[in-house]
């Protein structure tokens, strides 16, 4: 691997934080999703713990005092949490810069923009700048991850974490202490960062494979105990005992019954509940799932570039591992092994059929930096070409190539997960062939100022897939009227939200089929409905 | 560099055409609207209107604004169904049927504006834009929305398949058997769609037949997923039309029936 110069962290530095200056501002219109409003209230709650703390330090650590501010939403470790509240502590209750939403959002959107700055350095360190900015910008121009990125989430914060486990564990010599603390935090983050042993020991077969395979021909030549067991690396011990040990020290929740809670978040995970999904026209509400759906999907969400670059990447590595493996090299350097490993095992796990799929491409983001850097790498002597020595005419290639997506999710902003790309012919493409575009309620933002200029005071909102929480949210920022009050119920309500989504296909039916009803407002992308807005007539 | 370099360059090019087509190709809401508030000044009472794409809400905005009073059609799936005079508004990128082939049906008016169109159509054979069956003695009406017996029950609503609709019957077999009959004129053609709703497709939990008896008798294979499918029966010499739905040793089949009478 190569070393990383100054002046390669120095652009990684810039890369960084200009693409977090333009996620910052991107979420000033994007809407808050269910999930961020439960985030919201858990970041709440788990400062309370801390002011506990500082006030009186030995009763935060009784039991019944963690179960008090721990408890809720205790599906997900706390890491991002946590940092929701002390940005949230920090930005807007003491400093006053931000609104609560934004300062909730900051270190998602930090994470976001730290996962470009390290795709750059995993692209400068396996080839060099032009690759490093490459992979960056694909992946900054990727329309999804700028969606995630902008949440309050721990899905584009996971992707980082992986990312940074696997620069870790690639930069790991000398540093094996830092690599357990950095999977530490990584499982701290979300649970995909569990299967990463299980792709260091399909690397650790395949760098050994000659020596397994070996001991058991000699075994059998000979009659002897021929096989041997390659030696267990020292980072096996510091991934597997301060990983575990990181994560347990940063979830109080765990502390009064750690086998029995880190026993049920297991099995919540194992056995999480399935949300509709609606592909190729059909909703997909509970498994089998169809194998291919990782793949659509990253085909008809990734702009056609990346994808085209990603597959001759892929294609391009698979057969120098299956060289090696016809003619019996041994290379010192498993890089490639380890890159296609980081790219296909996420992939694969969702192409499982029993696997829950819903919300897009999230489940698998944490493969996409590894794609755009392999992507990157096959795009290289293209643009060496075209360049012919010519230094200057690297970058305008390089911005050439990463257009497309760029265009895509400008297009598609602030309603990201539901972006579609060429494949499919963009957001009106997707939705003729009946794909998904929205999830998580999200979409209602652009919709409130609206409300808020016609409601009548204290009227009552039916909200669809915009939850509670969320709700409140918008209120206390100042998005939504103080006085509106919302509902489940849709015959108390005056206005109505239905997303456009398979499990508001009722919804949308319910409140057409009112005589009262009419539709008033419809936010939508290029003609594409994301939610339509009704109000009671009259009302 | 073999195929890379044909590869990278060709995908980047079709990837900017087809930015540029799908960016140029975009209805424009203004346009939309314009052409809906100028049927406004020549609509009749009892005009149906539709739009396609069905997905397309700003059509029903427009819609909802300069054409309150009309019954819309829910998309294609709603169009299986006769109409005496429908107000058809279509964008460049989802051209639908063209009803001006059949048999009865003439092109009225057509209004074509950048990439957007409308056509109205009239049927001079349509006899009832939405047919109501019969469960026993019990018989869908207007006003009447529900029926139901120990076979079943049968429902005038929104039917939805997975994003899109249709207005029609849904209808939920509670026993092995469940019949309805239509009620028309003798000699009359029943015509329309049929098959599962997205919640029926969802829980099927077995094997179904489905047949038709008018004039004769007609089998009806269902798709394996949500949506109408097309049929088309003459009545019997009593004017009635039969659906018989069988299913192989399973309860609560939820299906969909969409249709109406021509002569």
């Amino acid at each position: 691997m190569n070393t990383f110069s100054a002046a390669n962290r120095r652009v990684a530095g810039v890369l960084g934080l200009a693409y977090m200056l333009a996620l910052l501002l991107a979420q000033t219109q994007t809407g808050v999703t269910r999930d961020e409003g439960y985030y919201f209230k858990a970041a709440r709650e788990y400062s309370g713990w801390f002011r506990v703390l500082v006030q009186d330090p030995k009763r935060a650590f009784t039991a019944k005092e963690i179960d008090r501010h721990w408890s809720y939403n205790h599906e997900h470790p706390v890491l991002m949490k946590v940092l929701f509240a002390a940005s949230n502590g920090l930005f807007h209750e003491a400093l006053g810069l931000s609104s609560e939403v934004t300062a909730m959002r900051l270190p998602g959107i930090v994470m976001s923009a730290l996962g470009v700055a390290l795709t750059f350095l995993l692209g400068v360190g396996l080839c060099g700048p032009a690759v490093g900015w490459l992979a960056a910008l694909f992946l900054a121009t990727s329309p999804r991850y700028f969606y995630h990125g902008q949440m309050a989430c721990f899905d584009s914060a996971v992707t980082t974490m992986w990312l940074a486990v696997a620069l870790a564990w690639l930069y790991r010599e000398g540093h094996h202490f830092r690599l357990g603390v950095v999977f530490g935090l990584a499982i701290a983050t979300k649970h995909n960062v569990l299967f990463f042993p299980i792709l260091l020991l399909c690397h650790w077969l395949w760098i050994h494979r000659e020596r397994i395979v070996g001991g058991f021909r000699a075994g059998r030549a000979d009659g002897a105990d021929g096989w041997v067991l390659p030696s267990i690396p020292w980072w096996v011990f510091f991934m597997g005992l301060i990983g575990p040990l990181v994560f347990l020290l940063h979830w109080p929740y765990l502390w009064p019954d750690p086998v029995g809670r880190i026993g049920w978040y297991f099995g919540f995970h194992l056995h999480h509940e399935h949300y509709p999904v609606r592909y190729f026209g059909q909703s997909l509400w509970s498994p089998p799932f169809p194998r291919g759906f990782p793949f659509v999907m990253w085909a008809i969400t990734l702009s056609l570039p990346l994808v085209v670059a990603m597959v001759g990447g892929l294609v391009e590595a698979l057969r120098r591992l299956g060289s090696d493996l016809w003619w019996g090299h041994q290379p010192t350097d498993a890089r490639t092994a380890f890159m296609v490993l980081n790219l296909l095992i996420p992939v694969v796990l969702i192409a499982s059929p029993s696997v829950p799929i819903f919300g897009g491409t999230k489940h698998w983001m944490n493969a996409l930096p590894f794609g755009c850097v392999l992507a990157a790498q096959f795009c290289l002597p293209v643009i060496l070409r075209l360049a012919n020595n010519r230094r200057a005419l690297i970058a305008p290639l390089i911005a050439v190539i990463v257009l497309p997506g760029a265009l895509s999710t400008l297009r598609a902003h602030p309603h990201g997960i539901g972006a579609y790309t060429e494949l499919v012919g963009g957001l009106r493409g997707a939705a003729d062939l009946g794909f998904q575009r929205q999830f998580w309620g999200g979409a209602s933002r652009p919709l409130l100022e609206k409300i808020n200029t016609e409601a009548r005071q204290g009227a009552v909102i039916f909200c669809d897939r915009t939850n509670e929480d969320t709700f409140l949210a918008y209120q206390r920022d100042g998005l939504l009227r103080s006085d509106l009050r919302f509902t489940l119920q849709m015959g108390k309500a005056h206005w109505w939200f239905a997303f456009h989504q398979p499990d508001s296909d009722w919804v949308l039916s319910a409140i057409r089929m009112r005589r009262d009803s009419s539709l008033v407002a419809v936010e939508d992308l290029e003609g594409v409905p994301m939610v339509s807005l009704y109000k009671r007539k009259g009302s | 560099m073999n195929l890379r370099f044909p590869l990278m360059i060709g995908a980047v090019l079709t990837a900017l055409a087809l930015q540029a087509w799908t960016g140029l190709t975009i209805p424009s809401k203004s346009a939309q609207s314009a052409l809906v508030s100028a049927v406004a000044a020549t609509v009749q009472p009892g005009d149906e209107v539709a739009y396609l794409p069905g997905w397309e809400q700003q059509w029903a905005l427009s819609i909802a604004r300069h054409l309150p009073d009309h019954t819309q059609r829910l998309g294609r799936d709603d169009l299986l169904r006769p109409f005496d005079r429908l107000w058809l508004f279509e964008s460049a990128d989802s051209p639908g049927p063209d009803f001006a082939l059949q048999p009865g049906v003439r092109v009225l008016e057509e209004v074509v504006k950048g990439g957007l169109s409308v056509r109205l159509y009239e049927q001079q054979r349509a006899l009832e834009p939405l047919a109501y069956p019969q469960l026993k003695k019990c018989r869908l009406t207007k006003a009447q929305r529900r029926c139901s017996d120990a076979s079943g029950r049968i429902q005038t609503t929104e039917l939805a398949f997975d994003g899109r609709f249709a207005w029609g019957q849904k209808i939920t077999v509670k026993s092995d058997v469940m019949t309805l009959i239509f009620q028309g004129e003798p000699g009359a053609t029943l015509i329309g769609g049929m098959g599962w709703t997205g919640h029926g497709v969802r829980h099927a939990k077995g094997g179904v037949s489905v047949q038709w008896q008018g004039s004769q008798a007609s089998g009806h294979a269902l798709a394996s997923r949500a949506g109408l499918k097309p049929f088309r029966v003459v009545s019997n010499s009593q004017g009635q039309v039969q659906l018989k739905i069988t299913l192989n040793n399973w309860k609560d089949g939820e299906f969909a029936v969409s249709s109406g009478w021509v002569k």
